[in-house]
Formats: C-alpha cells, structure tokens, sequence
C-alpha cells in the first residue's frame, strides 16, 4: 500500500475518532483550580459512554484543590439554601415540618469516600423531630438549580428518624467516577415533624486502604 | 472535438458534478455533529454575570464593550430585561448555528478545490472532527457572552479575504474591537496568514498588511476612547448586586494588560500548573488533528513547505496568549480549534498561501 495512503488511513481514523470521542463527551468547561463536565440537553446515555468515563478519568483529580470546594467545606451551613426553613445568625437551620435546607450550589468535589456528618443542636424553637436526611448528587447545568432542579438525581445515603438536640448523624457514602465528573454533590434536610435545628454539617474523606 | 472526447468529457463532468452532490451532502451532514455540540453545551439562562454586555451602551459615553448594548438598547423601549434574557440566549443559539453554516461553506469550497481524493476525504473528516470538538459545545455553554459574534466576524472578514476583498474585509473587523477587545487575539490566526502571504505572494501586499492591523489599531483606540465616568453611570444604573458589580469593575474593567498578568501569575498559575496541562492538552487535541490534516492536503502543493508549516502552528496556537490575561480556560482554548480551522482554510487558499500545481 503506498505511503499516501497508509498516511490518509491513519490520519483520517484519527479524525474520525476524535470527532466521535468529543462528540460524546460531556461539555468540559475548566478554570485553573476548577472543571464543571455537564451534558445540557442530550440523552442520559450519552454519560454512559467510554468517552464519558474516559473524560471523567482525565479530570478525576482536577477538583482537588477546589478553593470554593474549599470555602464550602469549612462552614458548610452557611452556604446552603432555605426553602421554608430558617437560617439563624450562627448559620444554623430551624427546620420543621415539611421545611427543607440543601446546598451548597455546585458543590464539586473529587471522587471517592467520604462521611457526611450533621450536629443537632436546640433554640427557642427547635429542639427535637423527625427528619430526612440526604446526601445526593445531582448532574445539572451550571446555571441550572432549585430545590428539585437539576436533570439526574442519585441518593447516595439517606437517614430518616428521630433526632435529639446533640446527635450527631453519619452518613458514609461513595462518590464515583462519572457522578463526581458530572454532578454536584447536594446535601438536603426535610422536617418530618415538629422541628430541628441543624448546626453543622462537615464531611471527611475516607483515605483508600493501604493494599 | 472528437465524439470520444467530448463524451470523455461530458463523463468526467458528471462525475465532478456527482462528487460536488456527494461532498456537500456529507458536509452537511457532518454539520449535524456541531448541533449536537451546541445542543450539549447550551447554558439554560442568561447568567447574571455576563447581563452588563447587554445593558451596558453608549448612552453615558463611549466604552469599551458597548456595542452589542448599544444595539438592544432600543429593544427595552419595547420590552423589559427579563423578556430579553431568552432572546438573547436564540439569538446567541441561531449565531452558533451560523458559524456551523459558515465553516461547512469554507470546508465545501476547499473540497472543491481539490483534486485529489484522499485530500478531499480528509478535509471532509476534518470538518467532521471540528464539529465535533470543544469548540461548539464551549461556544454555546457562554450563551451571554459575545464570543460568538466575535468567531462571526472573523469568518465573514475570512470569507472576503478569500475572495480578495479586502476593504469590504477591513470595514467587518472594525466592528469585532467594539464587541471586545480580546477579538484581536481571534484574528491572530488570519494576521498571521496575511502577512506571511504578503512576503509569499506579490499581489495585494498593501491591502493585506492594513488589513492584518486594523483590529490592533482599533483596539487601541477603544481602549484610549473608553470614558470611565460613562462606565461609573452605566454600572451605577445595572440592578445587579454589589458583589457582581465590585467584580466587573475590578476583573471586567479595572485591569489592565500588566495587572491581569499579575494576577494570573500570582494566583492562578501556581499550584495548578499540573491542571492547566490537562485543560491544555484535552483541548488541544482536535487542533494538531486538523493541523496534521492541513500538512497532508497541502505540503506537497506548499512553495514554501517548511516556513509555512513554522507559520500554520503559529497562528493554529496565536489566540492562546490570552490565557496569560483571563482565567476561563476552556473558553479560551477552544479558541485554538477555530484557529486550526482557519489555518486549514487557509492552508488551501491562493490569496493567503503560495501553491504549487495541483498534480492529482
């Protein structure tokens, strides 16, 4: 076969192949400490795709040192949004029944195992109740949101019970791959009944066990 | 004429007639992939933080991105703000189906123009990988932003250069500045081919030299011309809030070219070296296919083959300097796609490259 047309062959797979692997890739859209990956209104299975994993494989770290992941972290209360429930001075929530608190907005972090953890403690008007606790990750556009906003939700841990002023509520979960590419982590409180008051949330990576 | 003959020739004839038909149907089927692009990239809404490019207009004084405000500014006798934020976003959709539309016509005429097959399959396939890569779905997440039209005006003064026409070229680039100043950074790439053609080609040196720095001069009097009292009373009267309009003023408008490359030397660079090599080399990828392509379609037709390939990457990698000034890397990266394609374009036009026969 003459040398133009091993050349031809191989360059024209080439774009062939990189046209196929941009085209189901998701939308990267990166700054220098940070990269959002959104798919904004094409089928779901379009993230089910090698060039979706492989996309989110070459980005898996890129949010390590997120300094807003960073901001969110430190006093995570303090970012979340109210939709019926009531922020107080001390960036902590009265929520009663059918109150809820998520957030914080765009909350990227990278993939892995992490434990969410939320302190309860009591005010004037809360003290003890029923809630539903949820740690979720929801792939929406940048601009996109709301309380049930966003295209794809996926519950990674849950907890519904009692809670008394001073419990403390774990909640272990895994983050993977595509979802932390794809999707912003959310946490959310529902009231059940009567009131709560939340006043932390904090979340701490698992580190990987040694082999 | 013999009878052999001209059936000889009335069969090659049909035959170029029917590679024309077939070229432009898998062209604009290729086209399809850039709408899905822009289909997977659209932002919902208007983001607050882009409003300003829409609100702020000459009505105070001239400023620096005041035109495409100046223009809507009549539009909100008519209607409000709010009813203009999902005009804005079909306008900016309808400018990103444009610049697809264009691009097919640049590839379908360098088809055209080739006469050797496997050139014109590559160049088929190369349309194919640009639309398919960052550069729509990037181009159409900043629904708000002006990129846009500012890709627009490039490939319209591109479309006439081609065509030799060069004034009709420098009066359409006058324009980009006043949408942004960092339009310059997009004609890099056609610069860069004009005055490498000027010391190739004998023709129209004159022309193609203004032409390349018309953008430049511009945008140094817009700059010059900037009124900050007209932006204090454009800022002043934009409902935003006080952290979005603090932002602008410091970030938008405040910097200046050593002040932005301060900032990005100090803050955004260090420490984040390892992401900006993989937001680099994710981008980047679709650019050094469509370079490649270029050297296969036209080396052997370049007078100048070494020079010239010295010349493509240059101007295939020329917008990316503005990555020392701004922090969006991706939008600014997918920049370097478009240039590949201008570079490919122009690879094959006789007004901008020196050729050789097309031995097919």
């Amino acid at each position: 076969m003459p040398r133009r047309a091993i050349h031809a062959v191989v360059l024209n797979l080439a774009l062939v192949a990189g046209a196929a692997f941009y085209l189901l890739s998701p939308t990267v859209y990166a700054y220098f400490s940070e990269v959002s990956m959104s798919y904004s209104r094409v089928p779901a299975w379009f993230a089910a795709t090698a060039p979706a994993s492989m996309t989110a494989r070459i980005f898996a770290r890129y949010n390590a040192g997120s300094p807003i992941a960073a901001r969110f972290r430190k006093r995570l209360p303090c970012y979340l949004v109210d939709a019926g429930a009531r922020q107080n001075q001390d960036c902590a929530h009265d929520i009663g029944r059918g109150q809820l608190v998520y957030g914080p907005p765009n909350f990227k972090i990278p993939s892995g195992r992490y434990v969410a953890w939320f302190g309860f403690s009591r005010d004037e008007a809360c003290a003890a109740g029923e809630v539903r606790l949820e740690v979720d990750t929801k792939w929406w556009s940048d601009s996109g949101g709301g309380p049930s906003g966003g295209r794809f939700r996926k519950t990674l841990a849950t907890y519904a019970g009692r809670i008394e002023p001073g419990d403390r509520i774990e909640l272990p979960f895994t983050l993977k791959l595509v979802d932390a590419a794809l999707g912003a982590v959310e946490f959310r409180a529902v009231g059940v009944s009567d009131c709560v008051l939340l006043s932390r949330i904090e979340l701490n990576e698992i580190p990987a066990p040694l082999r | 004429m013999g009878t052999s003959e001209a059936l000889t020739n009335g069969r090659l004839g049909a035959t170029a007639a029917s590679r024309g038909r077939a070229a432009r149907a898998l062209l604009a089927s290729f086209m399809l992939a850039g709408v899905v692009g822009v289909w997977k990239g659209l932002a919902p809404a208007l983001d607050p933080r882009k409003e300003f490019y829409w609100l702020f207009s000459y009505q105070y004084g001239f400023i620096r991105r005041g035109l495409m405000g100046t223009l809507v500014h009549p539009l909100l006798k008519v209607w409000s703000f709010a009813d203009l934020k999902p005009m804005i976003i079909g306008a900016h959709v309808i400018a990103c189906v444009a610049i697809i539309v264009a691009l097919q016509m640049f590839f379908q005429d360098a088809v055209r123009r080739n006469q050797r097959w496997e050139a014109r399959i590559t160049l088929a396939l190369s349309f194919l990988c640009l639309m398919g890569s960052p550069l729509m779905p990037v181009l159409a997440h900043d629904a708000g932003y002006v990129d846009v039209y500012l890709m627009a005006v490039v490939l319209t003064a591109l479309w006439f250069v081609v065509h030799e026409r060069y004034v009709a070229a420098a009066l359409t680039v006058v324009i980009g500045p006043l949408i942004h100043e960092g339009f310059v950074f997009l004609w890099c790439p056609v610069a860069i081919m004009l005055a490498w053609s000027c010391a190739m080609l004998k023709a129209d040196r004159a022309k193609k030299l203004i032409l390349a720095a018309v953008p430049f001069l511009c945008t140094v009097g817009v700059i010059w011309y900037h009124d900050q009292t007209a932006l204090r009373l454009s800022m002043a009267a934009w409902p935003a809030s006080d952290e979005v309009k603090g932002a602008h003023m410091a970030y938008t408008f405040g910097q200046t070219l050593h002040s932005s490359f301060d900032h990005m030397s100090r803050y955004e660079f260090p420490g984040h070296w390892g992401n900006f090599m993989i937001a680099v080399a994710y981008s980047l990828v679709p650019s050094l296919l469509l370079l490649w392509a270029a050297v296969f379609c036209y080396w052997q037709r370049w007078t100048a083959r070494w020079p010239t390939l010295l010349v493509a990457v240059a101007a295939t990698l020329s917008p990316l300097p503005i990555v020392a000034l701004g922090w969006d890397l991706s939008r600014f990266l997918s920049w370097s796609n478009l240039a590949a394609a201008i570079v490919l374009i122009g690879a094959g036009a006789p007004t901008l490259t020196s050729l050789g026969p097309d031995d097919a």
